[in-house]
C-alpha cells in the first residue's frame, strides 16, 4: 500500500467497521470469533485495496465475511465454547418483554448451525433479497429459500414459547 | 404473525450485535496481511527444502540433540478422519455422513457412516456418534466394533471422547466446563463413572492427562510464566491419549477456538499443551507449552502460526501440526480475480488433510497431504494419527 491507499483504507475501516463488526457478530454470535472474522476479511481486503477501493469495498468485505464464516469448520457451528445451560425466561406482558424476546432469540441464534445463522443474518439482519443472497452463497435462489425455511424451522424449535409460526414475506430494500 | 417473527429476529440480532468496536482494526489488518504473505512465502520454501539444524528456542534441558531432523516417512500416519464431529451432522443434512478409518490389516481407508469417529489405541474399536439435536434426535455416542460394524450405544452420556491407553476405558468430556464428564468402561457401556476434571485453565495451568496405566491424573504446571493476556479457553482440556505400542495417539477436534488436548510425548517424558491467548491488537495467538510429564515443570514454549493446531508428536523431539484453512485463503489460493471474490467450493479446499512436522523452534521440516477417501474428503473435522509401524504401505503413502 502506498500512503494514499493506506490513508484511504484507514478511513474506510474507521467509517464502516462498526457496521461490519455488527454483521460479523450476527454471523458468528460470538464476539471474539466476530473480531477474528472481521480481521481476516479486512486483511484480505487490504491486499487488494488498490483494485477494489473505487468499487464497493464494503460489499467485498461483507462477502468475505460470509464466505469465510461458511468455510469455518462446522465444529464452530455448535459453539461449544459458549454453552447456554440455562433456559431463557419466558416473555411476558411487562415492559421488559421485548428485551426478553431479544435475549431468547439471540441465544437461539447462537445455538443454530453455522449455515442457518448465516442465511438468517443475510435475510433478516442485512435484509437482502433471496436473489442477492444466492449470489453471495453461489447457489440457486431455491436453495436459499429452502435453507431459510429450514433455519426458521430450527429457530422455532429452539424458541417454542415464542409465536414464530409463519415466515415473513420478503421485502426488497 | 410475520411481523412478529421479523420483530423477534430483529430483537435477537440487536441483542447479538451489541457492543463496542475495537480500535485499530486497520492497523491489525495491514499487519495480518503482511504476516500472511510472509507465511505463504515461508510455506512455499518449506515444501522444497528441508530445514536442517533448527534452533531450539526456549525448550530446554535435554541430553540428546533435540535439533536433529526426524526420519521422514517412518513416523506416523493418519488413522482416521471424520467428516463431522458429534452433533454437527445437521449442518449439511443433504450430504451423506462420511468418515474414514484406516484398516491396519490392509492399509486401506474404510468408510464409516457416522460422525465423531475416534479409533481406540488398539485399533479394534471406535467411538462413533450420530443424532441431530435440532431435529429432535438427540445426539448419542457408541462404541463400534470395527471388524463387525456393530455399535453399542452409550445410554445417556455424550461428550468429547478420549481413549485410555489400554483401550478399555474412555472419557466422555462434556463441553460445559467439566461437569457431567464420565469414564465409560468398554466392557459395559451402560456403566459409567462421573469424574471431575479441571475447569477452564485461565489460572495457573492444570491439565488432565491419561497415565500409561490408564488412570487420569491432573498435571499442575510448575514455573509457568504468567500469561501476557487473558486466555479465552472456556472449556476444559481433554486428556491426551497413548497409542499402540505405548506411543501416543490423539484426536484433534478441529476448528474449535480451543485446542483441547495436552499430548504426551512418545517417550512419556513431556506433555505439549495447546494454549491460546488474545493479544490486544493482533487477535488470537496459538502456542504450545511444553511441560515435564512427571513433575509439571515448565520446559518452554513453541509459537505456532495463525490457523495452526497441534495434532500430536512425530517423535520425541518433533511435533505434528495441522493448518486450519480459513475460507478461500486455504491452501494459498487467493480466490480473487480483479478484486472480485471468487467462490471456491469447499471440496476443492478440503480434499486432503495437510499435516506438518515441526521442530521445537516451530519450523516446518516437511509436510504431507493425505487423501484418505477415494472421493474428496469434504471436511476433516476430527483426525487421529498413530504410529506408522506394522501397517501395510506398499506405496509409501500412509506414513510420513
Amino acid at each position: 500500500l502506498n500512503a494514499d491507499d493506506r490513508a484511504d483504507f484507514g478511513a474506510f475501516v474507521a467509517a464502516r467497521s462498526p457496521a461490519l463488526l455488527r454483521t460479523a457478530l450476527a454471523l458468528t454470535g460470538h464476539r471474539e470469533q466476530a473480531e477474528d472474522l472481521l480481521q481476516t476479511a479486512l486483511a484480505r481486503t487490504v491486499r487488494h485495496w488498490s483494485r477494489i477501493r473505487d468499487g464497493n469495498p464494503e460489499a467485498y468485505v461483507r462477502t468475505a465475511l460470509v464466505r469465510n464464516q461458511l468455510n469455518r469448520r462446522r465444529g464452530l457451528a455448535r459453539n461449544p465454547e459458549t454453552p447456554t445451560a440455562d433456559l431463557p425466561e419466558r416473555p411476558g406482558a411487562d415492559p421488559t418483554a421485548a428485551a426478553d424476546i431479544g435475549l431468547m432469540v439471540a441465544a437461539a441464534l447462537r445455538r443454530l448451525p453455522n449455515r442457518d445463522r448465516v442465511v438468517l443474518t443475510l435475510r433478516f439482519y442485512e435484509d437482502l433479497p433471496t436473489d442477492e443472497i444466492a449470489k453471495i452463497l453461489d447457489c440457486a435462489p431455491g436453495t436459499v429459500r429452502s435453507q431459510l425455511s429450514r433455519a426458521l424451522q430450527r429457530l422455532r424449535a429452539a424458541c417454542p414459547d415464542l409465536d414464530l409460526t409463519s415466515e415473513p414475506e420478503e421485502t426488497h430494500r | 404473525m410475520s411481523e412478529h417473527l421479523r420483530d423477534a429476529l430483529r430483537a435477537g440480532f440487536t441483542e447479538l450485535t451489541a457492543g463496542p468496536v475495537p480500535a485499530g482494526l486497520d492497523v491489525v489488518a495491514v499487519r495480518q496481511a503482511r504476516r500472511r504473505l510472509a507465511a505463504q512465502a515461508a510455506g512455499t520454501a518449506a515444501l522444497v527444502a528441508v530445514v536442517t539444524a533448527g534452533t531450539v528456542v526456549g525448550v530446554g534441558a535435554a541430553t540428546r540433540d533435540r535439533s536433529a531432523p526426524p526420519a521422514a516417512g517412518t513416523g506416523v500416519m493418519l488413522l482416521a478422519a471424520a467428516s463431522c464431529e458429534p452433533g454437527s451432522s445437521y449442518d449439511r443434512p443433504d450430504e451423506p455422513i462420511r468418515s474414514y478409518v484406516l484398516d491396519r490389516r490392509t492399509g486401506r481407508y474404510e468408510t464409516v457412516g457416522y460422525c465423531g469417529v475416534v479409533p481406540s489405541p488398539d485399533g479394534r474399536l471406535a467411538v462413533v456418534a450420530d443424532g441431530d439435536p435440532s431435529a429432535g434426535r438427540p445426539e448419542r455416542q457408541g462404541i463400534m466394533d470395527l471388524a463387525t460394524g456393530r455399535v453399542r450405544w452409550i445410554p445417556g452420556r455424550t461428550g468429547a471422547a478420549s481413549w485410555a491407553p489400554n483401550s478399555r476405558r474412555l472419557l466422555l468430556l462434556a463441553p460445559d466446563g467439566g461437569t457431567r464428564s464420565y469414564v465409560v468402561e468398554v466392557s459395559d457401556p451402560a456403566s459409567s463413572t462421573e469424574v471431575t476434571v479441571p475447569g477452564p485453565p485461565d489460572r495457573p495451568i492444570e491439565v488432565p492427562v491419561w497415565r500409561s496405566d490408564s488412570t487420569i491424573s491432573v498435571l499442575r504446571c510448575r514455573g509457568c510464566p504468567p500469561e501476557p493476556s487473558r486466555i479465552p479457553i472456556e472449556t476444559p482440556l481433554l486428556p491426551g491419549a497413548y497409542g499402540a505400542g505405548g506411543r501416543h495417539q490423539v484426536v484433534v477436534i478441529a476448528g474449535r477456538p480451543w485446542s483441547p488436548l495436552p499430548i504426551t510425548s512418545p517417550d512419556g517424558t513431556e506433555v505439549a499443551v495447546p494454549r491460546k491467548m488474545v493479544r490486544k491488537v493482533q487477535g488470537v495467538a496459538s502456542y504450545l507449552q511444553i511441560l515435564d510429564a512427571r513433575t509439571g515443570a515448565y520446559r518452554g514454549r513453541i509459537d505456532l502460526p495463525d490457523q495452526t493446531e497441534l495434532v500430536g508428536w512425530y517423535d520425541d523431539d518433533h511435533l505434528v501440526t495441522r493448518q486450519i484453512p480459513s475460507g478461500d485463503e486455504a491452501n494459498g489460493t487467493s480466490g480473487d480475480q480483479d478484486g472480485t471474490l471468487v467462490w471456491e467450493p469447499l471440496d476443492h479446499v478440503w480434499g486432503v488433510v495437510r499435516l506438518e512436522v515441526r521442530d521445537r523452534s516451530g519450523s516446518v521440516l516437511h509436510t504431507a497431504d493425505i487423501s484418505p477417501g477415494r472421493g474428496p474428503l469434504e471436511l476433516a473435522e476430527m483426525i487421529t494419527i498413530a504410529p506408522a509401524g506394522g501397517v501395510p504401505d506398499p506405496d509409501g503413502r500412509l506414513g510420513f
